[in-house]
């Protein structure tokens, strides 16, 4: 019986989450016939994705049991520095060096956390605040538009006239990120800073090295997420992207990663986020004004904090190893 | 008095140990004030003890050997090679393993397999490229799980969901498959049930003829003289004395760690007490 239950909360573990976004599908489906139109869904799928991004990677800060508050800042920046590049250098290098930017700010959050000793948390909440002024500072408060450049709409069109290039791109960082963790040493690092920073050190690994290395890739999804959003808007200011990292850790917990670290659930991730941009489909076609967005991700995390308490998970020990 | 508290009361003797050549030599080893004036010889084949009073600086020596504490003095070398002491990392690359005291916070990764937490520390050896080799990885697994006999239901099983004893087991595996020589144990059967606890014993035991060579540090005095064929009492951060073989009583401890007997004095004590002789 013991053994029953077992396996059906495992199922409901790495289910609960598919099965949530079906249901929540079905009774959006039922409640506005425009959710089903192919336009209507490739928009959800694009903007699940753009979440999603940087949601998967943010999946790997938290199963090394950190968080990374600054990407919405991250985003951002990134934004803005390719936005002014392009007319200069072309889109490539341009797209490159946004990407190189955002891995570099990830970098210095590693390096704050691991030789100032400073706890993620807090580190990255400054970073937060200090990148979103150095965007701030490089645009000159303005807005950086981009006119004439049709190649670097590139990151949001769709593929074959069928599938929106964010789709793709959060399909193909799954897959790696997928990868990573579970089948290369650096992903096994993760999981073990993740479940007991202490004993990896002891065991002969480099945490610095794989905590720089989280927060590289961290930083690279955010800029990536950046870059699309600006390329939708062919705009970027150091405005951009504001509240990306509450979105993003968001769908990680909704997702089904615990917050203690050690785990990593990056399809439920990839859910999360789908989950979160169908019900905000849903409020919009149902003419909801666009406050209760905020409001109903909010509830959701809370919910699914909730649930991870219930399901073992300590807060107060978290935070206690937080700070 | 001394025969409440005497050896006959260990229910194992200490099997005979055959010391070889000299593996890790300690010279002068110092850390801050917690521990001064170290020095001693270790072998291959054999089990020295390390026992002390809390505060008395053992454990720090083990933490100190390791690279965990700064050594502000001194010289260790490891087959006559003076070692840099930089810390886990150079240490396990130089052979030597360590099995913290807490297991909970220094030594099991809980939320891992169990099959993960014996080979994180050898990912680059049973790697193809940058994917990790699952053959070799399961075949690690199958080698030390055997030889260290760790119960578990399935590789995959959390290193969480294991006893005290098994977990000890497997951060032993893992300092194994790390192909350690030297090993730094501190309190290796705190926290594990009696069963477990001859287990392990036997465990020590068979690194020791294997030809390790094993420090162990210990609050509870039987267990030294289970294990240890030398044992080095510590008070106040310098060692006290050095007592082999059969000279490991629990009174002749308690004398050097308490400062009652310092040097060879402990041998008055030993005349003292009748159970040595009661011992078969």
């Amino acid at each position: 019986m013991t053994r029953l239950r077992g396996v059906w909360t495992k199922l409901w573990g790495s289910y609960s989450i598919g099965l949530a976004v079906l249901i929540v599908g079905v009774v959006v489906a039922l409640l506005t016939p425009n959710f089903l139109r192919i336009d209507n869904l490739l928009n959800v799928l694009t903007n699940a994705s753009i979440v999603g991004i940087v949601g998967v990677g943010m999946t790997l800060a938290i199963a090394a049991g950190m968080f990374d508050l600054s990407v919405g800042s991250t985003a951002a920046f990134a934004g803005c520095v390719t936005l002014s590049l392009v007319p200069e250098y072309g889109v490539l290098p341009s797209v490159v060096a946004g990407l190189a930017s955002g891995a570099l700010i990830g970098l210095f959050n590693g390096l704050i956390i691991t030789e100032l000793r400073v706890p993620a948390f807090i580190a990255t909440m400054a970073m937060m605040t200090i990148v979103r002024g150095a965007a701030l500072i490089f645009t000159d408060g303005r807005d950086i538009y981009l006119f004439g450049y049709p190649d670097y709409k590139v990151l949001t069109r769709r593929i074959l006239d069928a599938v929106p290039m964010p789709v793709i791109l959060v399909l193909v960082i799954l897959i790696i990120l997928i990868v990573v963790v579970n089948q290369t040493r650096f992903g096994r690092h993760v999981l073990a800073v993740g479940s007991n920073l202490t004993a990896t050190k002891r065991a002969g690994v480099r945490t610095s090295l794989v905590i720089w290395g989280v927060f590289s890739i961290v930083g690279m999804t955010a800029a990536l997420t950046g870059l699309i959003v600006s390329a939708q808007v062919l705009t970027a200011n150091a405005r951009l992207n504001f509240g990306l990292e509450l979105a993003a850790i968001a769908t990680v917990v909704i997702g089904g990663t615990a917050l203690d670290g050690g785990r990593a659930n990056l399809i439920g991730t990839l859910l999360g986020s789908l989950l979160v941009a169908i019900i905000n489909n849903g409020l919009n076609l149902l003419n909801v004004p666009i406050f209760y967005q905020q409001l109903t991700v909010g509830l959701l995390l809370l919910g699914a904090l909730a649930l991870s308490v219930r399901q073992g998970f300590s807060p107060g020990a978290y935070l206690r190893r937080q700070t | 008095m001394s025969a409440m508290v005497g050896r006959e009361l260990v229910h194992t003797e200490c099997p005979p140990r055959y010391p070889g050549d000299v593996v890790l030599s300690v010279r002068d080893l110092a850390s801050g004030k917690a521990v001064r004036d170290v020095s001693f010889d270790l072998r291959a084949g054999e089990v020295l003890g390390l026992a002390g009073l809390m505060g008395s600086g053992c454990s720090e020596v083990i933490e100190t050997l390791f690279g965990l504490r700064h050594m502000t003095s001194g010289e260790v070398r490891l087959d006559g090679k003076v070692l840099m002491m930089k810390g886990p990392r150079a240490a396990i690359r130089d052979g030597i393993g360590y099995v913290p005291a807490d297991r909970k916070t220094a030594g099991i990764l809980p939320d891992l397999s169990i099959l993960h937490n014996i080979t994180i520390g050898i990912l680059d050896r049973i790697r193809r490229g940058p994917i990790i080799d699952r053959k070799q990885e399961q075949a690690v697994l199958d080698e030390y799980g055997s030889k260290l006999s760790i119960r578990y239901s399935s590789p995959a099983q959390r290193a969480s969901n294991l006893s005290g004893g098994n977990q000890q087991k497997v951060i032993l595996a893992r300092a194994l498959a790390e192909e350690c020589r030297v090993f730094l144990l501190a309190e290796p059967t705190r926290g594990v049930d009696v069963g477990a606890k001859a287990e392990i014993y036997g465990l020590i035991d068979m690194l020791v003829e294997a030809g390790m060579a094993v420090l162990v540090q210990s609050s509870e005095l039987p267990e030294l003289i289970r294990l240890a064929n030398r044992c080095l009492v510590f008070a106040e951060g310098v060692p006290r004395g050095e007592l082999v073989g059969q000279e490991i009583t629990q009174p002749a401890m308690m004398a050097l760690a308490t400062g009652v007997a310092q040097g060879q004095d402990f041998r008055y004590l030993q005349r003292q007490s009748p159970t040595q002789e009661a011992v078969p």
